[in-house]
């Protein structure tokens, strides 16, 4: 009992802080005091009119930082769905037909895994348009091997179970077995890769956005950092512009590995290192 | 399997590989939208060519090969990547190999310095949590560890540069080397203007280190032979470096190794807050200007760079580990 | 001599997995201790080499010729270990380290007891090994654990184990996972190590029967029933090593009653083995029966509350 509740715990504390940052994401433009046209004077301090001052062309960073939790979730979120489809369908498959399939897809998989995340990202993000959709695209690409392998793994560890292996002396359809008995067993890990691939997946981006790859109408807390170091707000000390969005992204990703690490499963600390944007 | 065969399959892996990663960078530049002349020339210089010259751009496309069948074009690229032909950045008409080697070097004295340091500092404190797992040390630092996992790199090399050389004035703001200084006096100026970037991606790498290390100290800690060794009589110092650390030292290093495989890439997002002009500098302003000749090569290196390193950890493991030595997986 | 007295292991969480074990071991026999997986022998050993798990909570008193293990102080054990109390592991893949040679493995404790140099010590245990007839000494010695059999490695961690020339031997379930062959070879070792003090604990009959002098019988965490081998075969008191060997396949394998011990609750108070006693009485339910002398024997059941 007492060790259920201390689990609860940090599942509650990151789920409250998550459903703060939906809440703003969703209502984003009831929340944001101006639009982002309306300019005022630009590199304006914290006043009454504008909280967070105002930006090198004279936007509402508060404003800016509302629509960005919106961008920088949405990034972490699509992109996290598209590498828990990829990583779990390959990973099924592989480890439940095994065989040539088995092989075909852990070739793939490791082509990709060599390929440097970060610099590829890059690459491809910058011959490709900057859109907020390019940047998911990008960023899939080569995250969803590590799910992958996690997958396959545990899904030949319940493929030599006894309730599988009944089902499968009784003749049961291989599609069945997959979908009615594996899916099932492997929904804890997968529910723990998801979160922990939205939190990646928002590092990844933040570091993208502050490369300047970002979209150029869809700022993220990313962008509005790379904008306050390339427009000397840094240098300029003006701390109201970079504080705010390094605090949002901590606190965001903070929250979802208090539910991934700590609340999920903490069973091996370097499968978390899924996309480590290191340096 | 023999040790021979087994590193042939390791070389034959190693170069499909790479044989992988020029096929894509030669795809990505001719299936991108629009005319890879775009990307080769930049957008500028391509519209003044197709509209004031077009039999120039002509002659260009023959130059850089982008005329005849795809194949035909694949095998061209293919002799121009072997022979080190990357042309001209477009952004200042310089020759990309010369300029990627030499910020090459810059990267390589942060990199190589953080890796080294934090292989160090991480391994020691790793083996010293992971041998009292649970401890009071174990928790401290897993902790700050984890913590540290939530910042970006370049938020954490932001705020340091704000305060350390900014606030405080206690290290230069940026840059590699203070002007018309030589000699002992210039290392000692590059040491300093180290300090910052160094320190912020050996903290980085330190708690990453630490954690990989742990779990291998507490997964081999409680294996049968430990056990075993202490009842043979052996002293707590020997258990520990004979039989402990022996068996952690092998996945440690092929670790680090494919660590060292992101010693060009690695250190980017610091580079550019520290404005310290090695690769990472080097990619940003491609990026920034669009100069995809130099952002290719970049990529090419680095990507080689990281299967070189995977090569060699694969062939370090083997060489190291009597299991796999004998070619049992 | 080994003489365990009251000794209780238990952890912080569950019942205790040895409680109140008495068992003294003669010097120069070999005592076997049997029962099932999870009775609580191989924690017994642990105890004795007190190499157990740090939440583990041990009260009673384990003697080595008279000196009290459980008083030393962990600098004065480790002068113990190998030198006068040996261990010899189960032969899983696991007890040998991966990357030391065999032979720098079993000349490890030569070194560390005897004071020899590298060299000189590998040296005496490839002599050792011969002596005990592994065969193929060299190649052994300079070979990795994963290249040997299951039997190999098992006789490997028995040289290992007794290469320092301690006096008692403690083993853990030496034959389990081997075949026929294989045991008796393994048979045949210890048999060769004759002079020691061997305390083994296993649950293979018919090894215990070629090698034993001493039979101790455990039945959740608690010895029921000790006596000399020859008295065990011949006419085994508890009812429990009654169904054991009524269990052998001589005997016509007659299970009378499923084998792991029961968990929780029908034990409180009374006896243990109740729920599975065959001739279990009103008073067995009720009372846990005392250790109960028979001439030389001892048992623990109420049916010879009477005989002593």
């Amino acid at each position: 009992m007492m060790k259920n509740r201390r689990k609860w715990i940090p599942i509650f504390i990151g789920a409250v802080i998550l459903i703060f940052f939906l809440v703003i994401a969703l209502f984003a433009e009831q929340l944001m005091p101006y639009q982002m046209n309306e300019l005022s004077a630009p590199y304006g301090k914290p006043s009454a009119e504008h909280w967070l001052g105002t930006n090198d062309i004279g936007q509402d960073i508060f404003s800016e930082l509302i629509l960005g939790t919106r961008v920088t979730l949405l990034t972490g979120v699509m992109s996290a769905f598209f590498i828990i489809c990829i990583g779990t369908g390959f990973g099924l498959v592989a480890g439940y037909y095994g065989g040539k399939a088995d092989r075909a897809l852990s070739a793939v998989t490791s082509v990709f895994m060599a390929i440097p995340q970060l610099p590829f990202t890059i690459v491809l993000v910058t011959f490709l348009e900057p859109s907020m959709w390019n940047i998911v695209v990008a960023i899939c690409l080569t995250a969803w091997t590590t799910t992958a392998r996690i997958v396959r793994a545990k899904v030949i560890e319940i493929r030599q179970q006894p309730f599988v292996q009944v089902e499968e002396a009784l003749g049961q359809k291989k599609r069945v077995i997959l979908f009615h008995h594996i899916l099932p067993n492997i929904q804890d890990i997968v529910l723990m890769r998801a979160t922990l691939a939205v939190s990646s997946s928002m590092l990844t981006e933040a570091s993208l956005s502050f490369l300047g790859l970002g979209a150029y109408n869809q700022k993220s807390w990313g962008a509005i950092l790379f904008y306050a170091f390339r427009k000397n707000g840094v240098v300029a000390g003006y701390y109201w512009w970079y504080v705010p969005p390094i605090l949002c992204i901590s606190l965001c990703i903070f929250a979802f590995m208090l539910i991934g690490y700590y609340g999920l499963g903490s069973e091996n600390v370097q499968q978390r290192k899924e996309y480590q944007v290191d340096g | 399997m023999t040790k021979g065969k087994q590193i042939l399959r390791y070389l034959l892996r190693a170069v499909g590989l790479i044989l992988v990663i020029i096929t894509i960078n030669f795809l990505l530049i001719h299936f991108m939208p629009g005319d890879p002349l775009i990307h080769i020339l930049g957008e500028d210089e391509y519209y003044t060519l197709s509209i004031q010259f077009p039999e120039k751009l002509e002659e260009v496309k023959a130059q850089y090969a982008l005329d005849g069948s795809l194949f035909l074009q694949y095998l061209r690229y293919l002799y121009h990547v072997i022979t080190l032909q990357f042309g001209h950045s477009y952004l200042d008409g310089t020759d990309v190999v010369s300029t990627v080697l030499f910020r090459m070097k810059w990267t390589l004295i942060l990199s190589l310095t953080a890796i080294s340091l934090s292989a160090l500092i991480g391994g020691a404190l790793g083996v010293a949590a992971g041998y009292k797992k649970g401890g009071k040390l174990d928790a401290v630092l897993t902790f700050l560890a984890l913590l540290l996992e939530t910042i970006p790199s370049n938020c954490l090399a932001l705020l340091a540069l704000i305060l350390f050389a900014y606030r405080l004035h206690w290290f230069p703001i940026g840059g590699m080397v203070s002007g018309g200084v030589s000699g002992v006096e210039r290392i000692g100026s590059i040491l300093y203007h180290m300090v910052l970037p160094v320190s912020v991606l050996t903290l980085f790498r330190t708690s990453s280190n630490f954690l990989l290390m742990k779990s291998f100290v507490s997964q081999i800690r409680d294996e049968e032979y430990l056990t075993v060794a202490v009842t043979k009589g052996l002293p707590s110092r020997k258990v520990l470096f004979r039989h402990l650390l022996r068996n952690v030292f092998v996945p440690y290093v092929t670790a680090l190794c494919v660590q060292f495989g992101h010693i060009l890439s690695g250190s980017m997002l610091i580079e550019v807050v520290f404005s310290w002009k090695g690769m990472g500098t080097l990619i940003y302003d491609g990026v920034i200007g669009r100069d995809y000749p130099t952002i290719q090569m970049c990529f090419l290196i680095i990507a080689i760079c990281v299967i070189f390193f995977n090569f060699l950890s694969d062939i370090l493991c083997m060489l190291l580990d009597p299991r796999i030595r004998d070619g049992m997986e | 001599m080994i003489e365990i007295e009251n000794l209780t292991i238990a952890f912080t969480k569950g019942k205790p997995v040895v409680d109140y074990l008495n068992l003294s071991v003669p010097d120069g026999k070999r005592t076997i201790v049997i029962g099932e997986s999870g009775s609580g022998k191989s924690m017994m050993l642990s105890a004795i080499l007190q190499v157990l798990p740090p939440d583990a909570a041990v009260s009673g008193s384990i003697r080595l010729d008279g000196l009290e293990l459980l008083n030393l102080t962990e600098k004065e054990m480790k002068k113990i270990r190998g030198a006068r109390l040996a261990y010899i592991p189960q032969g899983s893949a696991n007890s040998l380290n991966p990357v030391l040679t065999v032979g720098f493995q079993v000349a490890e404790p030569i070194m560390e007891v005897r004071k020899k140099k590298r060299e000189e010590a590998i040296r005496m245990a490839v002599d050792w090994m011969r002596r005990l007839q592994l065969g193929n000494e060299e190649r052994l010695a300079s070979a990795y654990p994963h290249m040997l059999s299951g039997g190999m490695r098992q006789r490997v961690l028995i040289a290992m184990g007794a290469a320092a020339g301690a006096e008692v031997l403690l083993a853990d379930e030496p034959t389990k996972g081997l075949d026929k062959e294989r045991i008796e070879r393994v048979q045949d070792m210890l048999l060769r190590l004759e002079g020691k003090t061997l305390l083994c604990i296993s649950h293979d009959l018919r090894f215990s029967r070629e090698i034993a002098d001493y039979i101790s019988v455990m039945y959740a965490a608690e010895q029921v029933e000790y006596c000399t081998k020859e008295e065990f075969f011949r006419n085994p008191l508890h009812p429990y090593s009654q169904m054991l060997l009524a269990a052998l396949p001589e005997n016509g394998m007659k299970v009378t009653a499923g084998f792991a011990p029961p968990h929780g609750k029908d034990q409180v108070g009374g006896c243990r083995f109740a729920a599975r006693c065959p001739g279990c009485t009103e008073q067995c339910r009720r009372t846990a029966p005392p250790m109960i002398t028979v001439g030389k024997r001892k048992v623990r059941c109420h049916r010879y509350a009477d005989s002593g």
